[in-house]
C-alpha cells in the first residue's frame, strides 16, 4: 500500500482526514455526545452566552447551540456524503458503459452529459427545488441531478485510456465477462481519479447544503442544519453577531478539510509521486 | 515440422477491414482500409509467421483472429466455426502474448496474481490449484523467489515470460504473439525464442514480426504483409528458391554487425535448421 504510506507521510493530509473521521464520528454518536436535546425550546433562557452550562451559549430561542451544531452533522456531512455516493454510482454505471461500449451508446450518453453541463448548476438546483419545493430530499436529489454528468463524463475518460491496455485485451481473449473486468481492473485503476474529485465535491456539497438552508429551501425547522443555524443567526445579527461564528465556523473547517484532503489525495495518487516507483524509474 | 496434410485449424477468408480517419480538410471521415482481402489459413501444430512492416495492418489482423475486432467484411473460422462462438465454447483455448509487456500486465498485481488470472481463464472463475503458478514459473524459467513481486520489479525479459506464463496458463493450443519479442534486446530476444520453441509441444504458434531473422529462425513459413495486402506466403525451408522481390528487398535492408562493411550480407541467412 504505497498510496497509503505516502498519505501518511502528508501531515496536513493525515490531519484533515482525523479531523473529518472525527466530525463524522460526532455525527454518528449525536444522542450520546449533545449536551442537550437540539430542538428543545427555553425562551426563558435565550441568547446565553458562553459558560458552563451552555459552552457554545443558546440561539433565539434558548436551544444549546452545540447540540444543534453536532446534530446538524448528520443533515450536512451525512446527506453530503449520501448525495456524493448515488452521483459516483450513477456516474461509475454510465461511464463505464459508455467508455466500454462506445459507439452509439457512448454518443448518446455523452450529448446528454453535453446538455447537462451546459446549464450552470447552481441555477438549476435551484430550479430543481424550486419546483419540487422545499427539502433536504429535493436537495440531494437537485444535486445528483446537476452533477451526474461530471462523473459520468469523467469516468468515461478513464475508461477509454485504460480499456485498450494489453491486459484488458488479454482478459477479453481469456473470455472473461465485462462486468468482472470492469470490477477487478478498471474500477481499481479508477478508483484514484474518482475519490479526489468526490473529495473535493463533498466540500462543495456540504456548501451547497448549507446555502440552500440558508435561504430556506433546504432542511426545514426545527431540525437542527449548519447552514439554517447561519441563516437563524443572519436575523439577528447586529444585536448578537458571535451567535454566527459556530456554524459559520464549522462550515469552513469542514470544507477547507475536505479540499485540503482532496489536494493531499491527488499528490498521493500521482504516480511521479510515488517513492516505490521512483526506484524503478 | 509442417505438416501439409493436416487440416487447416484456422481459415481467415477474405478479411477486409477499415478504421475511419478525419479527412484532410478537418470535415467529415472517411474510412482507410488497413486489411484487404487477407486469406490464409494455418495448419494444426505449425508456426506460423506473419511478417510485415509498421503499419502493414499485422496487429488489426491478430486483433480480427482473438475475436477483439470484428471484421467489415470476410470470415475468421477456427476449426469451421466462426471466431465469436468459438472463443466462447473454446475457453481459454486461445490465448496471446504482446509487444508492450508494460501495459500487458496491470501494475498493482503481484506476478502470482497476473499467473493466476491466465490459469482462471479455462476453468471459469475457478482459483487455481496449488502449485500451478509455481510449475508455470518452473516452465518459463522464472525464479520462484519473484513470485510476489510487482511488475515495476521485474526487468523486461522477465515480464514478458510472466506474460509468457499466463498464456499458458490456460492450456491453450493456439497462441498469437504480437511482436512478442521485438521490444527486448537482442540477448534476451534468443532466449526468448528458444524458450517459445521448448515450451511448443503439439500448439499451433502464429507468431507476428517485423524482424526477418526473427521469423525465419522460429517459423515453419510465414507471409509476407504489405499495406494490408498478403503478397507472398515462404516455406523456410524453401526461402532461397523462390525469393520474391519484396522478401529480398527486406533481406537486403537488413543490418549485418561485421568487421568490415564490404563482406557480403548473405550469410547471416542460413535458414533456421
Amino acid at each position: 500500500m504505497s498510496f497509503w504510506q505516502s498519505l501518511k507521510r502528508d501531515r496536513p493530509g493525515m490531519a484533515c482526514l482525523c479531523f473529518l473521521v472525527m466530525v463524522a464520528l460526532v455525527g454518528l454518536l449525536a444522542p450520546y455526545i449533545a449536551p442537550y436535546d437540539p430542538v428543545d425550546i427555553d425562551v426563558r433562557n435565550k441568547f446565553a452566552p458562553c459558560g458552563w452550562a451552555h459552552w457554545l451559549g443558546t440561539d433565539h430561542l434558548g436551544r444549546d447551540i452545540l447540540s444543534r451544531l453536532v446534530y446538524g452533522t448528520r443533515a450536512s456531512l451525512g446527506f453530503s456524503l449520501l448525495t456524493m455516493g448515488v452521483t459516483v454510482s450513477i456516474g461509475i454505471v454510465l461511464g463505464m458503459l459508455a467508455g466500454f461500449l462506445r459507439g452509439k451508446v457512448e454518443a448518446i450518453l455523452m450529448r446528454l452529459c453535453d446538455v447537462m453541463m451546459s446549464f450552470p448548476s447552481e441555477v438549476m438546483i435551484l430550479a430543481i427545488v424550486g419546483m419540487l419545493g422545499p427539502g433536504l430530499e429535493n436537495v440531494v436529489l437537485a444535486c445528483v441531478i446537476a452533477k451526474w454528468p461530471w462523473y459520468t463524463r469523467m469516468i468515461r475518460t478513464v475508461t477509454r485510456q485504460y480499456v485498450d491496455m494489453n491486459y484488458i485485451r488479454f482478459a477479453r481473449v481469456a473470455g472473461y465477462s465485462t462486468p468482472y473486468i470492469i470490477r477487478r481492473h478498471l474500477l481499481p485503476c479508477a478508483a484514484g481519479e474518482i475519490i479526489v474529485l468526490a473529495t473535493l465535491d463533498t466540500g462543495a456539497v456540504i456548501l451547497m447544503i448549507s446555502a440552500l438552508s440558508f435561504l430556506g429551501l433546504g432542511v426545514q425547522p426545527p431540525t437542527p442544519e449548519w447552514g439554517m443555524m447561519l441563516g437563524e443567526a443572519k436575523d439577528i445579527m447586529i444585536l448578537y453577531p458571535e451567535q454566527m461564528l459556530p456554524p459559520g465556523l464549522t462550515i469552513l473547517l469542514v470544507v477547507a478539510a475536505f479540499n485540503f484532503l482532496g489536494d493531499s489525495l491527488r499528490d498521493a495518487l500521482d504516480p511521479w509521486h510515488h517513492p516505490s516507483k521512483e526506484v524503478a524509474l | 515440422m509442417s505438416m501439409p496434410d493436416a487440416a487447416p485449424f484456422l481459415v481467415v477468408k477474405n478479411l477486409c477491414k477499415s478504421y475511419p480517419e478525419r479527412k484532410p480538410s478537418g470535415w467529415g471521415v472517411k474510412m482507410r482500409p488497413i486489411l484487404k482481402d487477407v486469406s490464409f489459413s494455418v495448419r494444426s501444430g505449425e508456426i506460423l509467421g506473419l511478417l510485415g512492416e509498421s503499419g502493414s495492418g499485422k496487429s488489426t489482423l491478430s486483433r480480427c483472429i482473438l475475436g477483439l475486432e470484428a471484421p467489415d467484411s470476410g470470415e475468421v473460422l477456427f476449426e469451421g466455426q466462426a471466431v465469436r462462438y468459438w472463443h466462447v465454447r473454446h475457453r481459454g483455448a486461445c490465448s496471446v502474448v504482446f509487444q508492450d509487456y508494460v501495459t500487458s500486465v496491470n501494475p498493482g498485481f503481484r506476478v502470482r496474481d497476473i499467473i493466476a488470472e491466465g490459469c482462471r481463464a479455462g476453468g471459469g472463475g475457478n482459483l487455481p490449484e496449488e502449485g500451478a503458478v509455481a510449475a508455470l514459473m518452473e516452465r518459463v524459467q522464472l525464479p520462484s523467489r519473484l513470485a510476489e513481486s510487482l511488475p515495476h520489479q521485474l526487468s523486461g525479459g522477465q515480464l514478458q515470460r510472466v506474460c509468457i506464463a499466463r498464456a499458458l496458463a490456460s492450456n491453450p493450443y493456439f497462441i498469437v504473439f504480437d511482436e512478442a519479442v521485438s521490444a527486448l534486446d537482442v540477448s534476451i530476444q534468443a532466449q526468448i525464442l528458444d524458450l517459445l520453441r521448448n515450451i511448443k509441444g503439439d500448439m499451433t504458434y502464429l507468431f507476428i514480426t517485423h524482424d526477418i531473422q526473427m521469423a525465419t529462425l522460429l517459423c515453419d513459413r510465414f507471409l509476407l504483409l504489405r499495406n494490408g495486402e498478403l503478397t507472398a506466403t515462404v516455406e523456410c525451408a524453401a526461402m532461397y528458391s523462390s525469393m520474391s522481390p519484396y522478401l529480398q528487398e527486406l533481406m537486403d535492408s537488413t543490418i549485418v554487425f561485421s568487421s568490415e562493411y564490404s563482406e557480403t550480407p548473405t550469410a547471416a541467412w542460413e535458414p533456421y535448421a
